[in-house]
């Protein structure tokens, strides 16, 4: 008993004394204590792979423990509300697809927070599309093909999408070319294969994994990417803007975000390890598996970017037509 | 051969050190909550699910495959010794196994149920060898009209097979379909039933329902019962091996049960429980003595023992093949894969091929290791029955919130989890079996989304589902299901097939 009182009075004193400094050093030097990088989607999902990849690269650089969170739900939605309440000191990072953060302003009918004014991009991590795909077997072989052969179908014409990216980009194709062609949502990209393979839909609009990995299978072949410029990553998959179809640039990209008013000295910080883990050869090879190109900027220009993005994607889904959920 | 180069491939994955590490662990496990009455294998994977998150997915689907498997083993072991079934998989086992244990021949009586099981272990994964690439390749041609009528097919077998009545199994069917409309409809994104609340958004989480309904109620139902003293028969190892004349008297059954296990196994709403009753009813409608049953009949210890253990394996091949889980079990194995972010079905197999036959493989090696965990070291496990519930059941309790809570950070969910728990413990008070529910949670979103989704492909026609060959048989085979459960005079067997 006599022992543990002492104890206790002890570590008081070393609080006491070491007190004024410890807030000092704290200020200068960030990172002083672990961070957290938070994931929108369940431990194992694709989008997890990705924040895991980052936060072992991150972690040495820091000298710190970086910890990885999963938040999933929502859409994302459970996560950026989260960070956006979250302390802004700079231990809390959002490992996410800026693009669908900015998209759920538009996506739900009542979004939890105004995303504008509590995240903040820190650096950006990479670009990918979305892409048009037909089954390998079909005569299309470009998307001139395949639009020629859809408008005398007219609304006989089915394509499967998964996502509300995907329903954006299947939009916009339509909308350029005249196509008329029923739209069919699945839940997942791959529960379309049966169904494009029999024949039962024409074409699919679906996420650059699950596209790139049908083609080098050889059951599907992309006919266009969704992004206004090619990608690094597969320079020969023409564009929708240099088909003609749309001058729009439908790209998703991932950042590093915080909440608004997390100090400088935190932010620059953030951005020059990503930047550094982004640039690399590693991380290229890394994301050109996942169907994107590596993408870096200073934190002013992303958060622009990220800002400019909002009000796209109102534009997106009103050009869609999507009724946002909630 | 094909089977023997994926085989090959599969021995492989399966017999890394780390792979039989958890293999081992789910042996030892499954053996554990086998041996230990009121904890069973739902709840135990449901606990382990969230561990999993960790692992790799074969090593992962390793560990919870043998906890399912081990516990058919582990809960004969107390049916026979003690006459308290571990497992509702092993009750048929207390009706001949207690009477020969109390013949003093409970040793023959065990090492007839260990070397059934694992006989039957051996042709259970043949089963699987032989069928799941030719039903594999079927599910490639699956359209959604087809996965529609297929979900069919599976919930109206599960009324028919499911315990009990079937009134209440429809009615149980119906609940978990209605739990499965919670979240956003994936056709027009709008979201049902979510009062507001983000964290439905994406439907009822999976986790805090099964810990909920089948780990916490397990606690609840348990602790109703007092705790009394249990004392076994005790088995030397020296008395193990059985006679030649057990020998000659059970070989039969084992194969009878083995068969007639692997079958029930695969179907939907089958499973251990069905082919244990099912064996033990075949055993003495054609022993030439239906006197000796009850009275220590080896057949009666033989059959239903190697049919829960070959069923075991089968029900998984409708997952592993067509994505379509056919039991409580199989839903939580598809949830354990899903968390790995593979989805169940056909594609499993050839984009996974490691993983499957991986599977397969260490079904086997953890049959064989059942056996030497068993017979040997029986003794270890009868002494655990001594283990007082008033330290056994708060660490289990601990270990289901840690579990629900660490899934996602968030302590709405453990609400969630206490909500089911209560939903769980009225249902069983009124006699309902939560197990057909569960199916009805997962597959009712999957035949929602089939079914709207075909719709949608044929522009509102509904002779699509009759057009399609696949879903037109299917759905004939339905009509069949349906008949059996209507026409009085089949609806009379089956009462009487429970009552046995």
């Amino acid at each position: 008993m006599r022992t543990r009182k002492w104890a206790f009075g002890s570590t008081m004193l070393l609080l006491a004394a070491g007190f004024g400094p410890a807030t000092l050093a704290q200020a200068q030097q960030y990172p002083a204590q672990d961070i957290r990088f938070i994931c929108a989607f369940p431990p194992g999902s694709g989008a997890d792979v990705l924040v895991r990849y980052f936060a072992d690269k991150v972690r040495p650089l820091t000298g710190r423990n970086v910890i990885v969170e999963n938040r999933s739900g929502a859409g994302g939605n459970i996560a950026i509300e989260y960070v956006s309440r979250a302390k802004p000191d700079g231990y809390t990072v959002f490992v996410h697809g800026a693009s669908g953060t900015a998209a759920s302003m538009s996506l739900f009918k009542s979004p939890p927070v105004d995303v504008a004014k509590t995240i903040q991009v820190v650096a950006t991590i990479n670009r990918q599309p979305f892409m048009v795909l037909v089954d390998a077997k079909s005569p299309h072989r470009t998307l001139a093909d395949l639009t020629a052969a859809m408008k005398p179908k007219g609304n006989k014409a089915s394509y499967a999408t998964a996502a509300p990216f995907g329903t954006v980009v299947g939009e916009v194709y339509k909308l350029g070319t005249g196509v008329q062609a029923v739209e069919v949502p699945y839940k997942n990209a791959i529960d379309s294969l049966n169904d494009q393979l029999s024949g039962a839909i024409d074409y699919a609009v679906h996420d650059p994994v699950y596209a790139l990995a049908e083609q080098r299978k050889g059951d599907l072949r992309i006919l266009a990417v969704s992004t206004a410029e090619r990608l690094k990553a597969n320079p020969d998959l023409p564009t929708l803007k240099e088909l003609g179809v749309s001058d729009l640039n439908m790209m998703g990209w991932w950042a590093a975000m915080v909440p608004q008013g997390t100090p400088k000295a935190a932010t620059d910080q953030i951005n020059k390890w990503f930047d550094q883990v982004v640039g690399s050869e590693e991380t290229g090879k890394f994301l050109a598996s996942f169907g994107g190109d590596q993408l870096t900027m200073p934190p002013d220009k992303a958060q622009e970017l990220f800002l400019k993005e909002i009000n796209n994607w109102a534009e997106f889904v009103r050009i869609a037509r999507i009724v946002p959920a909630g | 051969m094909d089977v023997f180069a994926n085989l090959a491939t599969g021995f492989a994955a399966a017999g890394t050190l780390q792979n039989l590490w958890f293999a081992l662990i789910g042996c030892t496990l499954g053996t554990l909550i086998g041996v230990l009455p009121g904890i069973g294998p739902i709840p135990t994977i449901a606990i382990l699910l969230p561990v999993t998150y960790g692992l790799n997915p074969l090593s992962s689907l390793v560990m919870l495959a043998g906890i399912y498997y081990g516990a058919q083993y582990g809960g004969s072991t107390t049916s026979i010794l003690v006459n308290m079934p571990g497992e509702a998989s092993s009750i048929v086992t207390c009706i001949d196994g207690h009477q020969m244990a109390k013949q003093g021949r409970a040793g023959a009586a065990l090492a007839v149920a260990a070397l059934g099981s694992f006989f039957a272990g051996c042709v259970g994964t043949i089963f699987i060898c032989a069928f799941a690439p030719p039903l594999a390749a079927l599910a490639q041609q699956f359209n959604s009209p087809d996965y529609f009528s297929l979900m069919v097919l599976g919930l109206l077998t599960a009324v028919v097979l499911a315990h009990g009545s079937v009134i209440k199994a429809i009615a149980m069917i119906v609940i978990g379909l209605l739990f499965g409309l919670v979240g956003t409809d994936v056709n027009s994104g709008a979201t049902r039933y979510t009062f507001g609340v983000s964290v439905l958004w994406d439907g009822l989480d999976f986790l805090p329902m099964v810990i909920g309904m089948f780990g916490v109620v397990e606690i609840i139902r348990n602790l109703e019962q007092p705790d009394v003293g249990r004392s076994a028969i005790s088995a030397r190892f020296r008395d193990l091996w059985p006679s030649m004349k057990d020998f000659h008297e059970s070989w039969r059954a084992v194969i009878r049960g083995t068969f007639l296990g692997a079958i029930l196994g695969i179907l939907p709403g089958g499973g251990v429980v069905l082919a244990s009753f099912a064996a033990y009813t075949l055993e003495k409608k054609i022993a030439k003595d239906p006197s000796r049953f009850g009275k220590g009949a080896i057949e009666g210890v033989a059959g239903p023992e190697s049919a829960n253990n070959s069923a075991a394996q089968t029900s998984f091949i409708p997952l592993l093949t067509l994505g379509l889980p056919s039991n409580a079990i199989m839903a939580l194995m598809m949830g354990a894969m899903m968390i790995q972010g593979i989805q169940p079905g056909s594609a499993v197999m050839t984009s996974r091929p490691d993983l499957f036959w991986g599977l397969v493989a260490s079904m086997w090696i953890g049959n064989l290791m059942l056996v030497i965990i068993n017979l040997p070291m029986i003794g270890i496990w009868v002494k655990l029955l001594s283990l007082p519930y008033r330290f056994l059941y708060p660490a289990i309790l601990l270990f289901c919130v840690i579990g629900v809570y660490s899934t996602n950070n968030n302590s709405v969910l453990m609400v969630f989890t206490a909500g089911f728990a209560l939903f769980g413990y009225i249902l069983v008070r009124l006699g309902c079996e939560p197990a057909p529910m569960i199916l009805g949670f997962i597959l009712g979103p999957l035949m929602e989304e089939n079914l709207r989704r075909s719709l949608v492909l044929s522009r509102g026609d509904p002779m699509i589902f009759v057009q399609r060959p696949i879903s037109a048989i299917l759905l004939v085979l339905s009509a069949c299901v349906v008949a059996l459960i209507v026409l009085p005079a089949l609806r009379k067997t089956r009462e009487e097939a429970f009552q046995e």
